[in-house]
């Protein structure tokens, strides 16, 4: 939800009162899952310099250069909420956004792995979460055909009302298929590719990006429910893209939606985008 | 001899077997999206069907790749004897398309089981095992629904012609119970049709077609088949 204080920010900024559709835009852009405002502070721990980085921070994956003519893909991402409150589609999915941030960039997929948060399982509850949570990020990971190949796992009490669901993936590009995220050329149509969005993940980002309350069961149609099968023919249909060399941008389109994604490429290609919705 | 790697929406092996032929002399692996319906398979001299989850194994596994119209390409190749290997979910499809007699049901456990495992080939000459007639071979399995059924008639003329080339066994080479890893009837982990050019089989010999991979017993089987499509 904004907060008072960007709500003023957005009305100094345009002028006057932001319409309905703005003010949604906005919850979902500025929400703790698309712009990291409270984690921001805290990325420079991470070292994304280096002679060997192809691509730092800011895209789909990280890129870094392992020689002989390959770049290797690094993504990750936390699904804690959802995971919470429906640990098998929460975890399946957060296994399928991390896959399209690496195969988004170009890259092939070819490895999965996470690192597991949870109370300790001999409350009921915790081992609930724990089994559909591994089912979960197998399944998905199975019937898209990328291995899960590591994993960390450790239990604390301070996990009872919270679990961590962090998955990765990793992937390879050689440097000439490499895809980037922004749209440069005006005229161009933005083409939207890829599994259906229904009821389940509306508005996912910003309810993901709250504190919990009480209403968790209320919150369980906000979690997306996974569909490997798209996930797959995306990945199939990406490649051939990439291979006939049709391509000049390309977005995922995460949880922030058609927002985010059409947003970020033309910002990044210095362009505009219409939309008619 | 061109060889077909059909993919289904949801296939995910393709590019195991892609590579695994790639190794074979004689062999031109190519893929073919399901899409391209009959004229993908127009220069076919054999085709292998990959695993995965063709159409989400939504229905039942293979069901719905089993209507495609590419289906149709695939009966007429068997029809003229050209060899024909489906692998998993490649045995499913080729079960649901009545090519192989039979049906594989979810696992006695109902769990996804991914293990190596000991197979004991049959002593009877096929097109798909020659060379390693009698012999004990380890391939790995990864399935949800690899129980093998048949009814008692088909598990009769199975038996009776020897079309049964393939049974789960243990490391000693002893087919019993503890070494049966889905509950299928007799141990049953391949089967051939009655022309021997069809081959079923839950394990994948393409993922033990190097000994980086952890044995390349599988390879026999691809070579066989390839040594197949040029008769």
């Amino acid at each position: 939800m904004l907060t008072k204080k960007e709500l003023e920010h957005a009305k100094t900024v345009l002028g006057r009162e932001p319409t309905e559709t703005e003010l949604g835009m906005l919850d979902v852009l500025w929400s703790e899952h698309c712009s990291y405002k409270s984690s921001k502070r805290w990325f420079y721990l991470f070292k994304t310099e280096g002679d060997n980085v192809a691509l730092g921070i800011g895209e789909g994956a990280g890129l870094v250069d392992i020689g002989d003519g390959y770049l290797a893909a690094v993504a990750m991402e936390s699904h804690n909420h959802p995971s919470q409150i429906d640990p098998y589609n929460g975890a399946a999915t957060g296994v399928g956004g991390i896959i399209r941030d690496v195969i988004s960039q170009g890259c092939k997929a070819i490895g999965l792995m996470n690192c597991l948060r949870f109370g300790h399982p001999s409350k009921p509850h915790n081992a609930y979460l724990l089994e559909n949570v591994v089912r979960g990020i197998s399944e998905y990971g199975n019937s898209v055909g990328i291995p899960v190949v590591g994993g960390e796992l450790e239990f604390d009490d301070s996990y009872d009302d919270n679990c961590l669901v962090n998955v990765v993936c990793v992937g390879w590009v050689k440097p000439e298929e490499v895809v980037r995220s922004s749209a440069k050329t005006p005229g161009h149509l933005l083409v939207l590719f890829g599994s259906t969005t229904g009821r389940d993940g509306i508005a996912g980002v910003s309810f993901a990006s709250e504190t919990f309350s009480d209403e968790e069961e209320d919150n369980r149609g906000a979690v997306q429910v996974g569909d490997p099968l798209s996930k797959k023919i995306v990945i199939d249909t990406l490649r051939e893209l990439i291979e006939e060399k049709l391509l000049e941008g390309l977005q995922d389109f995460g949880g922030g939606g058609m927002t985010s994604a059409a947003g970020e490429l033309a910002r990044a290609g210095g362009t505009g985008v219409e939309k008619d919705l | 001899m061109v060889i077909a790697v059909l993919r289904f929406p949801g296939t995910n092996n393709e590019n195991d077997i892609l590579r695994a032929l790639s190794l074979i002399d004689g062999a031109n692996p190519i893929l073919v999206p399901s899409r391209k319906g009959l004229a993908g398979l127009k220069d076919a001299d054999g085709i292998v069907i990959p695993g995965g989850f063709s159409y989400g194994d939504y229905l039942r596994a293979g069901a719905v790749a089993s209507v495609e119209s590419i289906t149709e390409g695939v009966r007429d190749l068997a029809e003229d004897g050209k060899p024909v290997i489906g692998i998993c979910n490649g045995f499913q499809i080729l079960s649901e398309m009545g090519l192989l007699p039979g049906a594989l049901l979810s696992n006695e456990s109902a769990r996804f089981v991914c293990k190596w495992i000991y197979l004991r080939v049959s002593d009877n000459a096929t097109m798909f095992t020659e060379r390693m007639e009698g012999s004990l071979i380890r391939l790995p399995i990864a399935h949800a629904e690899g129980n093998y059924y048949c009814s008692d008639d088909e598990f009769d003329s199975l038996k009776d012609e020897f079309r049964i080339p393939f049974r789960y066994c243990n490391e000693a080479g002893e087919v019993d119970d503890s070494a049966n890893p889905n509950g299928s009837i007799d141990n049953i982990a391949g089967i051939i049709n009655q022309k021997g050019n069809v081959l079923g089989l839950m394990p994948h010999p393409e993922r033990a077609s190097r000994a980086v991979l952890g044995s390349s017993d599988g390879l026999v089987i691809l070579e066989n088949f390839v040594r197949a499509t040029k008769c």
